[in-house]
Order: C-alpha cells, then sequence, then structure tokens
C-alpha cells in the first residue's frame, strides 16, 4: 500500500531519508507526510531515518522561548488520558472529557443549553435508578451540541445496546452511526448504523471488548454508514461506559 | 557547562519518564508534562501563532505521548527530540488543516529573529554542532529551514514567503538538509 505521493517513487535509500528529512521539517504536503508515518510503522528503517532527522534538527526548536501553558490544558489531558478517578455519573462534569480525541471538527461542546442539563439530569436518573446489573456498563451518551441523548448498557455476553432518549431528527440522506474506542486505542471502531425509525441499536457481538472507560460516540454519517470505516461527520453524541 | 550538564540530567529524566508512561505510571507523565510543556506549548506557540491552536496541540501531543509511550525507542534519538516531533507533526496538522479551510490565511509575521537569529543555538550544550553547520549554509537556507521548522510554514507559504517558484523552494530544501547531514555526520 502505498500512499497517494507521487514523491514516494524511486524507492532508493537516499530519495528516503529525503524524504523522511522533509517529513521532520514539515515541507511534505499533507498526503505524503501521512503516507511516509503510515509506512513508518511498517518499515524500521525508515523510523529510524525519521528519528534521526528528529534527533538532528530539535535543537532548532530552542528558537521558540518556553512559555507556560495555561492550566486548562492539563485539565483537558487528565480528562482525556482518562487519569481522573472514575466517577460514577457526573455527566454535565464528565462530558466534556473526550473533547478532542479525534473528531476535533464536531461542533464545540455547548453546555449552557437547559435542555443539555435536562437530558443529562435524564440520563443520571436513568443510570441511578437501573437495577444493578452485575459486570454490565452503561454509558450517558450526551450531545456534543443541541438536545437529544443515547442511552448504551452492555449485556451478557459483551452485547451492547443503545436507544434514543427521545427520538432525533436525523438529516435527509444521512444515518447516525455508533463507535467505540478502547481505552488506549487511536482508532475508533463501528458498531453499527442505528436505525432509523426505532433509534435503537442492539448489538450482539461487538467486535471489540467493550471495557469500562471505552468512549461510545455517534456521529453523523451519510445514508448506510461511513464509507470509510472512520467516523467522517461530526460526532453528534458522546460518553464514557462506566462499570 | 552547568548548562549542558542540566540539559543531559533533563533529556535522561525524560527517558527515564517515558519508560514510566509506558508502564502507565502517571505521576510520572505529570512530571514529564511539567518539566517539558513550557517549551513544547513555546514552540506550538510560534509554530501557530494562536494560544487555542497552540493549546490544542499541546493537549493532542502529551495524549499521544500517555497512549503510544511504548513507542519511544532509545535507541533511534534522544527522548526530547521524539517528544518534539509529536508536537511539531501535531501543530502542523492544525495549520495545514487550518491552511485549508481558510484559503490565504496568512499567519501574523514572526518576532524579528534580530541579525544573529541562531544566537540561541550557541549558547546551548547540545547545539552546538548544528549551530556551526547551520553557519556553513547560503543565508536563504537558513532563513528556509528555520521558517519551515520553527514558524511551520508550508512549501508554498515559503515560496510565497521567499518570492521563489515552489520547485525551486523543494530543491532549495533538499540541498540544504543534505548539507546539513553532510557537515553533521561527515
Amino acid at each position: 500500500m502505498s500512499g497517494p505521493s507521487p514523491d514516494a517513487g524511486p524507492d532508493t535509500g537516499e530519495e528516503r531519508d529525503l524524504l523522511a528529512a522533509e517529513y521532520v521539517l514539515g515541507t511534505l504536503d499533507a498526503a505524503a507526510a501521512a503516507s511516509l508515518a503510515v509506512q513508518a510503522r511498517e518499515d524500521p528503517d525508515l523510523a529510524a531515518a525519521i528519528a534521526a532527522w528528529e534527533a538532528r534538527l530539535s535543537p532548532l526548536a530552542r528558537l521558540a522561548p518556553p512559555v507556560e501553558p495555561p492550566p486548562g490544558v492539563w485539565d483537558r489531558l487528565e480528562a482525556s488520558a482518562g487519569l481522573r478517578p472514575a466517577e460514577v455519573v457526573r455527566p454535565a462534569a464528565r462530558a466534556p472529557a473526550p473533547r478532542r480525541r479525534f473528531w476535533q471538527e464536531a461542533a464545540p461542546w455547548r453546555w449552557a443549553t437547559a435542555a443539555g442539563f435536562a437530558v443529562a439530569a435524564v440520563l443520571l436518573v436513568v443510570l441511578l435508578t437501573r437495577p444493578p446489573s452485575g459486570p454490565h456498563g452503561a454509558a450517558a451518551l450526551l450531545p456534543t451540541s443541541g438536545t437529544g441523548g443515547f442511552l448504551a448498557e452492555t449485556g451478557p455476553g459483551g452485547s451492547l445496546q443503545l436507544s434514543a432518549v427521545r427520538p432525533f431528527a436525523v438529516p435527509q440522506g444521512k444515518d447516525l452511526e455508533l463507535w467505540a474506542l478502547p481505552p488506549g486505542a487511536t482508532q475508533p471502531v463501528s458498531l453499527g448504523v442505528v436505525p432509523h425509525a426505532a433509534q435503537r441499536l442492539a448489538v450482539a457481538h461487538p467486535t471489540v471488548r467493550l471495557t469500562a472507560a471505552t468512549q461510545l460516540m455517534v456521529s453523523l454519517e451519510p445514508r448506510g454508514g461511513s464509507p470509510t470505516g472512520k467516523p467522517t461527520g461530526p460526532v453528534l453524541f458522546a460518553g464514557t461506559l462506566e462499570d | 557547562m552547568d548548562a549542558q550538564r542540566r540539559e543531559s540530567g533533563q533529556e535522561m529524566a525524560a527517558a527515564a519518564l517515558l519508560r514510566r508512561c509506558a508502564g502507565g505510571d502517571a505521576a510520572a507523565f505529570r512530571t514529564l508534562y511539567e518539566e517539558q510543556a513550557p517549551r513544547l506549548y513555546g514552540l506550538a506557540l510560534r509554530m501557530t501563532r494562536q494560544p487555542a491552536l497552540a493549546a490544542d496541540a499541546l493537549h493532542d501531543a502529551f495524549l499521544q505521548v500517555w497512549q503510544q509511550a511504548a513507542r519511544f525507542d532509545p535507541a533511534r534519538g534522544p527522548a526530547e527530540a521524539w517528544l518534539t516531533g509529536l508536537l511539531r507533526y501535531r501543530a502542523i496538522d492544525l495549520l495545514r488543516r487550518r491552511e485549508r479551510e481558510q484559503p490565504g490565511y496568512e499567519p501574523p509575521d514572526a518576532p524579528d529573529d534580530g541579525p544573529d537569529p541562531f544566537e540561541q543555538l550557541r549558547a546551548a550544550g547540545d547545539s552546538a554542532a548544528l549551530s556551526r553547520c547551520l553557519a556553513t549554509l547560503e543565508e536563504a537556507q537558513q532563513r528556509l529551514l528555520r521558517l519551515a521548522y520553527v514558524d511551520g510554514l508550508s512549501q508554498s507559504q515559503l515560496a510565497a514567503k521567499l518570492a521563489a517558484p515552489l520547485g525551486t523552494v523543494k530543491s532549495w530544501t533538499r540541498r540544504a538538509l543534505l548539507a546539513l547531514r553532510q557537515c553533521l555526520e561527515p
């Protein structure tokens, strides 16, 4: 699988070393850079060439004086890296945590809406009042903006049930798709397209183990689901599985 | 020489902290962040010229550090260079995205580097060799490397800035990099 880069042509050591150098410098176009980064995962020689250029050029970074980062960055990091002690449910406080994991294009979280809090409250009640269900988990998928929400519950044999808290108007020609991102994973895995009419989805045998701290999200995709196997549209709802 | 000793101490610390991060040690991650974030945020800020974008780059890069610390291979290079790489790739992604979304966006000019832009490098122990080798390059090549590495300019932004055709900029870049490699590793 070679990437779309026309530069990746001649596979001589010298050409590859220059590509590695341009990659580190940042002057490859986005497609060529992405393709080289993928190749480097499979090719230890290329990875070594990149590391050698990183080492050669990194003293240049000193030209930028250190600046104390805003404290919010660490707070966000603690949340997104899952470093906070697991609290059972505090949807309004927890929900912004998974921000910016890989759906950076999604609209910013807008929590100030009363509707958002109302749904959060409903989900909170649902989560707190559901019967003790052994080792099973649940997640409240809250809206990244706007209203609505989904509740996800895991069941026996690793199955998962997703249901809309209230009907969500799916735009014409679009579908909602459910994704899971287990802790430590970098790519979300599709759990399926949410049927329009029922707005419920039962996944009997998910392709990933839905352990606690797995992030679940619902994205807006073209009819029939993402054509690429990865979320292509904005993430509309997101939450984290809790035990 | 004190500065040099402190630098190599920090480098060793960063490598050890990364190893502990790979084992899931959250305290080590926090320490690594405290030690490295100001340096990396300063770089992100210089590259993006936007505090929000710089904060995103820093956040994303450190999230990657936490998730992929096991990928760091000390045999291949120093830990700080690896961290710098993660931050820069992330900042570059964000910059190129902004370029796509706001075509024609002109980043504000970089602060004036003064008559000797590489002065800081000579003062630092680990970068003496690089600064000596940079000095052997033509001035235009030095400027090009600085604009690309520190200011995050893309190939087309470089062409506009240096008022040269894209192909010419590309061959200048490659010649500068080759000369640098030859000088650093004769």
